[in-house]
């Protein structure tokens, strides 16, 4: 009876451009689990969904149209678009349906997935496509890639007609552009050693890249259900009285949070600390939380609410013994969701942080990942989240105290004006201490 | 007036035979007594002093598992830890007055209030041999499937208000099945235990299999190594130092 540990999982952005590879007939057995799994999509949403009977469609009206579909469909790749279709009348986000193939090359380690990258940090400025930032030691740096660069084609594709299409499939979703960012960085993946062509515009120049992928930074993590990430940290000081914490989700416990831990330790007497989550897709809320503990020395704080069909609890933060007492400043942009906008959001509403940048994706449910009878995987929400004031952030997203995007002329000038503006707050606070 | 006593005896014979001929329900108090005479009274709890039970905790068709070891000690200690190589360690401890918790995602806390109160309780091997102690009333439902069990259904109000819904299997007289709220740090949470696989072990009859449905999850938890009288005591489980940090801050306030 004591055993009740929640393991909360908020990744939310990652799974929506998943795509598939194969297309060929499926067999009466593969037929067969598709309806199966189409059953046990339908009915898991009838049953599990916070809102009991589902509000935002006739969910049993819509069971008819979408098994029609499914009974009619010939291929693996036909029964998935039904079921993604079929989770889209809900309009939310962690609601996704994973391919079987991530799965399988997971299985068989053969290095399918894409393990290398360019270090390329991209950015979405009206409806277009930048690098934000350059790794340091990256392929990209080595090939002389810069910030501001806009990037036009990966291969033969256009990047520009692609993010329209895009923002076209996803025009009223506040995670609009947090899927448009994913989608670009999912195409700067690739095997190790892989070369991917890239056409770059610089001002009114066109240049064209042939860059060789390195391994992703940090730590591969994979489980339970989730597809196999890598997660990264950067720790470091700003001056003499500033730390930076950037990592790229709240994932890996066992890499990430000893990570976090010493830094925080190492920053106790720091007059500033930076988290710096624009990107971080989220992850698992109890590193969330058990991050905030650090930040807090009241046991009464909590990050607002789970609602499900008959409970309602508290994302409680547990006060660390050795707490953080200088000024916080969150760093967020479009492609912070989930558990980073808990965090964002959680020590904005307390008072305890000031946050910078531009609206995060809205992506903001808790949710979990079940294997489905045709080898997909079904990521579905468990539970409504509320803030402390009482405020859904799915779909609406935190709200920073300063809003300031980056134009391709400040990137260009290798400035980085929402960390800017986070340090002259920074300082201005020192100043009147 | 002779006649007024024939009418009363009558009366009551035939109160008698109606709830004969009815099947009137056992009371909760004999149910509970049914069920402590087969899964363990008294006499048999005095043989034990303490248990070390290792089992196996699933998170049902997610790909998730811990490894978890429990020693418990007689009346109410406990010390828990659930680990798993993606996951981490949780730890958690009940001795007396301290109770605390240790995650390595979520750090250490001191488990207070009600949810230690709930520890408490739960955690006593003599729970139902002195269920009176910690149930302000028991009352029998009715009847209820569990499976293909028919059982008992009977409702148990705790000293805080809540209350349980048990189900005791009406041929075995074991427990099968609770629905009930459990106090945490993040709230009361529902859930509904199903206790499966019942194993003789030094004269008690114990579940081998707990299957928990709570926040949209299945959780399974399987038994694999039970022992009892084991060499071991829980005052030789080291407090974190951050806990130790923790007690010192919450004795000064």
């Amino acid at each position: 009876m004591q055993l009740k540990k929640t393991i909360i999982i908020v990744v939310s952005l990652i799974f929506m451009s998943c795509s598939t590879l194969h297309h060929r007939l499926m067999t009466p057995e593969e037929k067969h689990n598709g309806f199966e799994s189409f059953e046990f999509v339908w009915s898991t949403i009838r049953d599990k969904h916070w809102e009991t009977p589902v509000h935002s469609a006739d969910w049993d009206s819509i069971k008819t149209i979408y098994a029609s579909r499914v009974m009619n469909a010939e291929t693996r790749e036909a029964v998935r678009a039904a079921l993604v279709d079929l989770i889209s009348e809900l309009g939310k986000s962690h609601y996704s349906i994973i391919p079987k193939e991530v799965y399988a090359n997971m299985e068989l380690q053969t290095g399918h997935l894409a393990n290398g990258e360019l270090g390329i940090m991209p950015v979405i400025l009206d409806g277009r496509a930048y690098v934000r930032k350059v790794n340091h030691g990256s392929p990209a740096e080595k090939c002389g890639i810069k910030a501001g660069w806009e990037i036009l084609s990966i291969y033969s594709e256009h990047i520009p007609t692609t993010l329209a299409q895009v923002s076209r499939e996803f025009a009223n979703k506040s995670w609009h552009d947090g899927v448009m960012m994913a989608l670009v960085e999912s195409r700067l993946y690739g095997k190790v050693g892989a070369s991917i062509k890239i056409k770059f515009r610089r001002k009114n120049q066109v240049i064209k890249k042939k860059l060789i992928c390195a391994e992703k930074r940090g730590y591969p993590y994979q489980w339970g259900y989730i597809p196999e990430m890598y997660v990264w940290t950067e720790i470091d000081t700003i001056g003499d009285n500033i730390g930076y914490i950037a990592f790229n989700m709240f994932l890996d416990p066992i890499h990430l949070v000893p990570t976090l831990n010493k830094a925080m330790l190492n920053f106790q007497d720091m007059h500033g600390l930076i988290f710096d989550l624009r990107g971080n897709e989220g992850g698992m809320a109890e590193i969330c939380m058990g991050l905030a503990g650090w930040l807090v020395d009241d046991k009464n704080y909590y990050f607002g609410q789970m609602i499900t069909q008959s409970d309602t609890l508290k994302l409680v933060v547990n006060p660390r013994p050795v707490n953080f007492k200088g000024k916080v400043a969150v760093l967020v942009d479009q492609g912070s969701a989930s558990a980073s906008e808990f965090f964002a959001g959680g020590l904005q509403d307390i008072g305890r942080a000031k946050i910078f940048g531009s609206k995060t994706a809205g992506a903001a449910l808790p949710s979990q990942i079940e294997l489905l009878k045709n080898g997909n995987a079904f990521q579905y929400a468990i539970a409504n989240y509320i803030t402390t004031k009482g405020e859904a952030l799915e779909g609406c997203g935190v709200i920073p105290n300063v809003e300031i995007k980056h134009t391709r002329e400040t990137l260009l000038a290798g400035r980085d004006v929402v960390l800017e503006a986070a340090l002259e707050w920074m300082q201005t606070q020192i100043t009147k201490r | 007036m002779k006649t007024t006593k024939i009418n009363i005896l009558l009366f009551v014979a035939m109160l008698t035979a109606a709830s004969l001929f009815s099947g009137e329900l056992p009371s909760a108090e004999d149910i509970i007594a049914k069920f402590v005479r087969i899964a363990g009274d008294e006499a048999a709890l005095q043989n034990i002093k303490n248990r070390l039970t290792k089992s196996t905790f699933e998170i049902m068709n997610q790909g998730i598992s811990f490894d978890m070891t429990i020693r418990s000690e007689m009346p109410s200690s406990f010390h828990m830890i659930m680990s798993s190589e993606q996951f981490g360690t949780i730890e958690k401890y009940l001795n007396g007055d301290l109770a605390w918790e240790y995650s390595a995602i979520k750090g250490p806390r001191l488990i207070e209030g009600t949810e230690k109160n709930d520890l408490l309780r739960e955690a006593r091997f003599d729970k139902w041999v002195n269920w009176q102690e910690f149930y302000d009333a028991a009352e029998t439902l009715g009847e209820e499937m569990v499976g293909s069990d028919a059982c008992y259904k009977v409702k148990l109000v705790q000293k805080d208000g809540q209350f349980q819904t048990l189900y005791f299997a009406q041929e075995s007289g074991l427990l099968l099945k609770l629905e009930a709220k459990m106090n945490t740090d993040m709230g009361a949470v529902s859930f509904e235990t199903m206790l499966s696989d019942y194993r003789q072990v030094d004269g008690l009859m114990l579940p081998f299999k707990t299957t928990v449905r709570v926040l949209n999850q299945t959780r399974i938890v399987t038994v694999n190594e039970l022992k009892h009288n084991q060499d071991f005591s829980l005052k030789d489980i080291e407090t974190p130092e951050e806990v130790k940090l923790l007690l010192a801050q919450s004795a000064k306030k």
